[in-house]
C-alpha cells in the first residue's frame, strides 16, 4: 500500500502538463535573464537582430529579445585612446618596446622616437564590424606613418623645429590610412615626444650639442666684449663733445667779456679821447710799475744818469 | 489478501508503464530540442558560414540571418568577412644600388569571394601563408628597381611603391577570394653589419659638424671683436671731428665778436692791447730803462 502510493505520487509529479509548466517556467527565467543588457557611459551597445545589426544603443539599461533572436556587444568607445610608440629616453634600455620605433632618417642616420596617438571610436558600427582587430591595424598604420616622415626627414630637423612639422604630417598620413582602411577609428592627435640618436651614438650627438654651447659661449663673450668696447667708446665721444662744448661755450663768453669790456671803455673814449688814453694809461703803469725797477736815463747832457723811480717815490699823484 | 496483492501487482505494473512512457516522452522532447538548438545558426553580418555535408561543400551562407542545418550529416566552419591584420615577417632584399634592406610591413585583407577562398585557399593559416609569399615576392621586385635613398623615402618618382606592391600582390593573389586592402612598409632595418658602418659614419659626421660649429663660432667671436673695434675707433673719430667742428665753429663767432668790436677803432684796441700786454709782462724784478724824453718817463716825472 505504502509503494502503491508513492508510486501515485510519482506518476502524478511525473504529469505531462506538470513538466510542459516547469519548462516553460525555465525557458521564461532563461528569457529574462538574457533579455536585458546595461551600457555604461563610456560604452556603445550594439544591437543585433538574426545577425543583422539593427539598432546602436546608447547608455543605460535595455531589453532585447533572447538568443537567438537578439544579441547584443557592448564596446568601450572611450573619448580618448591612447597608443604609445617606443619608450621614452630615460627607458630607452628596453629594446623590445623600442623595436618598432627606430627608423631611418633621409640624410643616413638612426632615429629612435618616443610617440603617443590619441584616437577615439568615431564609428561604433565600423570599429566592431569592419576589421577583425581594428587596434592592431591602427599600431601598424602609425609605425608604416611614422617611418615614412622619418624617411622624408633628416635627423637634425626631427630633433629639433622640425618635430612640429613632422607630427602635422604623420597625423595627415596616418588620418589617410584609417580613413581608407574604414575602421571606425578617427585620429585626435599625434605627438612625438622625443626624438632621440640610438645610444651608441649618443656620444658624438652629445659633442655637437658640446660644441654647440661651447659657440654660444664664445659668441655671447664677444658681444660682451663688443658692448663694452661700444660703451666706452660712446662715453669717450660724449666726453670729447662736451670739452668741445665746454671750450666753445668759454671762448665765446670771453669774447663777449671782453668786447663788452673795450666796448665800455671805447664809449668812454669817445667822449675824450686823450683823457681816456692817459687815465689808462696811467692806471696801467701804477699797477703794472710798483713791482718793476724803473730807470729813466738822461742823456740830454752826453752822460747818462740813471734817475731810479723809486727814488722819486711812488706817490706822485 | 491474495486478491489485493494481485490487484496492487496490477496497478503496479500500469504504473511503472505509464511512468516509463512519460520519461520515454520527455527524453524524446529534450533531445528534440537539444537537436533543434544544436543545428540552429544565426550567422552574424560580418560572418560566413560554409556548410559541408560529409566534408563536401554543400552550402556558403555570406548573409545574416537564422539558419538550420542537418544533424549529423551537415557541419560547419566559420570565417570572417572583417578585415585581417597581418604582419609579414622580415625579409632581406637588395636595393638597386646593392644596399641590404630587412623589410619588415603589414597587409590588411579580407575574404572578398568566400566561394573561390574555400575551394582555393581554405582557412586563414594558409591565406596568411600565401599572403606573405606574395608580398615578399613583390618587395624583392620591387626594391631591386629603387635606390635605398627612395626606399626610404617611401616613394620613388613621386609614386608611393606600396601602391605598386599591393597592386602586384592582389594581381598574384587572383583567383584566392582574398582582396588586399593595403601593403605597406612598416620598418625597415640594417644588417648587422651595416648597421655598424652608418654608426661610424654617423659619429665622423657627428664630429665634423662639432668641429665645424667650433670653428664657426671663433670666426663669429673674432669678427665680432674686430668689428666692435672699428666701430669703438669710428665713434671716437667721429666724436673728435665734430668736436673739432664745435671748436671752429665758436673760433669763428668769437672772431667775429671780435673784430665787430674791435674794428669800431683799431687804433684805440692797439693801445688797449699794448696796456693789457704791460700787465701780463711785467712783474716784480722787472728792469725798466727810459729815455727822460720819451712821454712815459714825462708822465712819471709829473710834467
Amino acid at each position: 500500500m505504502k509503494r502503491d502510493e508513492i508510486l501515485t505520487t510519482l506518476t502524478g509529479a511525473f504529469s505531462f502538463s506538470k513538466i510542459i509548466t516547469v519548462f516553460i517556467a525555465l525557458i521564461l527565467v532563461y528569457c529574462i535573464f538574457t533579455s536585458v543588457y546595461t551600457v555604461k557611459d563610456s560604452e556603445i551597445g550594439v544591437l543585433r537582430t538574426f545577425g543583422s545589426i539593427t539598432e546602436i544603443t546608447q547608455s543605460g539599461i535595455h531589453f532585447k529579445l533572447p538568443y537567438p533572436v537578439q544579441q547584443a556587444d557592448v564596446i568601450n568607445i572611450n573619448k580618448a585612446n591612447i597608443v604609445e610608440i617606443g619608450v621614452n629616453n630615460m627607458k630607452r634600455k628596453n629594446e623590445s618596446l623600442q623595436k618598432n620605433s627606430v627608423h631611418m632618417t633621409e640624410d643616413g642616420n638612426i632615429l629612435w622616437v618616443y610617440m603617443i596617438v590619441e584616437w577615439k571610436v568615431s564609428d561604433p558600427k565600423s570599429y566592431l564590424v569592419n576589421s577583425e582587430n581594428p587596434d592592431e591595424i591602427l599600431k601598424n598604420a602609425i609605425i608604416a606613418s611614422i617611418r615614412s616622415v622619418i624617411g622624408n626627414s633628416t635627423i637634425d630637423s626631427l630633433m629639433g623645429s622640425g618635430k612640429i612639422d613632422a607630427q602635422i604630417k604623420t597625423k595627415e598620413q596616418l588620418g589617410k590610412l584609417i580613413s581608407a582602411y574604414n575602421i571606425g577609428i578617427e585620429i585626435s592627435d599625434v605627438k612625438i615626444q622625443e626624438a632621440y640618436p640610438p645610444a651608441q651614438v649618443k656620444e658624438s650627438f652629445d659633442k655637437v650639442s658640446d660644441a654647440v654651447a661651447q659657440r654660444n659661449l664664445l659668441i655671447s663673450k664677444a658681444e660682451d666684449y663688443r658692448n663694452k668696447k661700444l660703451a666706452s667708446a660712446e662715453n669717450e665721444a660724449r666726453k670729447i663733445l662736451l670739452e668741445a662744448e665746454a671750450y666753445s661755450k668759454e671762448k665765446l663768453n670771453k669774447a663777449k667779456a671782453e668786447t663788452a669790456k673795450f666796448d665800455s671803455l671805447y664809449e668812454e673814449y669817445k667822449l675824450s679821447k686823450d683823457v681816456t688814453k692817459a687815465r689808462l694809461l696811467i692806471e696801467t703803469l701804477e699797477e703794472v710799475l710798483p713791482g718793476c725797477n724803473v730807470y729813466i736815463v738822461d742823456n740830454r747832457d752826453g752822460a747818462i744818469n740813471y734817475i731810479p723811480i723809486s727814488e722819486l717815490g711812488g706817490d706822485e699823484q | 489478501m491474495n486478491a489485493s496483492n494481485d490487484s496492487g501487482h496490477k496497478n503496479k505494473k500500469i504504473f511503472l508503464d505509464l511512468l516509463m512512457k512519460k520519461l520515454l516522452m520527455i527524453f524524446l522532447l529534450v533531445l528534440f530540442i537539444a537537436v533543434v538548438i544544436t543545428n540552429t545558426l544565426v550567422v552574424q553580418e560580418d560572418e560566413l558560414v560554409v556548410i559541408k555535408q560529409f566534408g563536401r561543400i554543400e552550402k556558403i551562407i555570406d548573409k545574416p540571418g537564422l539558419y538550420f542545418k542537418l544533424p549529423l550529416i551537415q557541419n560547419t566552419d566559420s570565417l570572417t568577412k572583417k578585415l585581417s591584420n597581418y604582419e609579414v615577417r622580415p625579409i632581406t632584399v637588395f636595393s638597386k644600388d646593392k644596399k641590404n634592406v630587412i623589410a619588415i610591413s603589414y597587409a590588411v585583407w579580407k575574404i572578398t569571394e568566400p566561394h573561390s577562398f574555400i575551394n582555393n585557399v581554405a582557412n586563414t593559416d594558409s591565406a596568411e601563408a600565401l599572403i606573405e609569399n606574395s608580398v615578399h615576392s613583390a618587395l624583392r621586385e620591387k626594391f631591386s628597381e629603387l635606390y635605398y635613398i627612395e626606399i626610404i623615402r617611401g616613394a620613388a618618382s613621386g609614386k608611393d611603391y606600396n601602391d605598386d606592391i599591393t597592386a602586384e600582390v592582389n594581381k598574384q593573389l587572383q583567383n584566392t577570394g582574398i582582396d588586399i586592402l593595403d601593403v605597406r612598409l612598416m620598418r625597415t632595418e640594417l644588417t648587422a653589419d651595416d648597421t655598424e658602418i652608418v654608426y661610424e659614419t654617423i659619429k665622423s659626421e657627428r664630429e665634423k659638424i662639432a668641429k665645424q660649429y667650433i670653428t664657426a663660432a671663433e670666426n663669429e667671436a673674432s669678427q665680432i671683436e674686430a668689428g666692435a673695434d672699428i666701430q669703438a675707433e669710428i665713434t671716437i673719430s667721429e666724436a673728435y671731428s665734430a668736436a673739432e667742428e664745435i671748436k671752429g665753429k665758436a673760433d669763428a663767432e668769437a672772431a667775429k665778436i671780435y673784430a665787430k668790436s674791435y674794428n669800431k677803432d683799431p687804433e684805440f684796441y692797439k693801445f688797449i692791447r699794448t696796456l693789457e700786454s704791460y700787465k701780463n709782462t711785467l712783474s716784480e724784478k722787472t728792469t725798466i730803462i727810459l729815455p727822460i724824453d720819451s712821454p712815459y718817463a714825462k708822465y712819471l716825472m709829473g710834467k
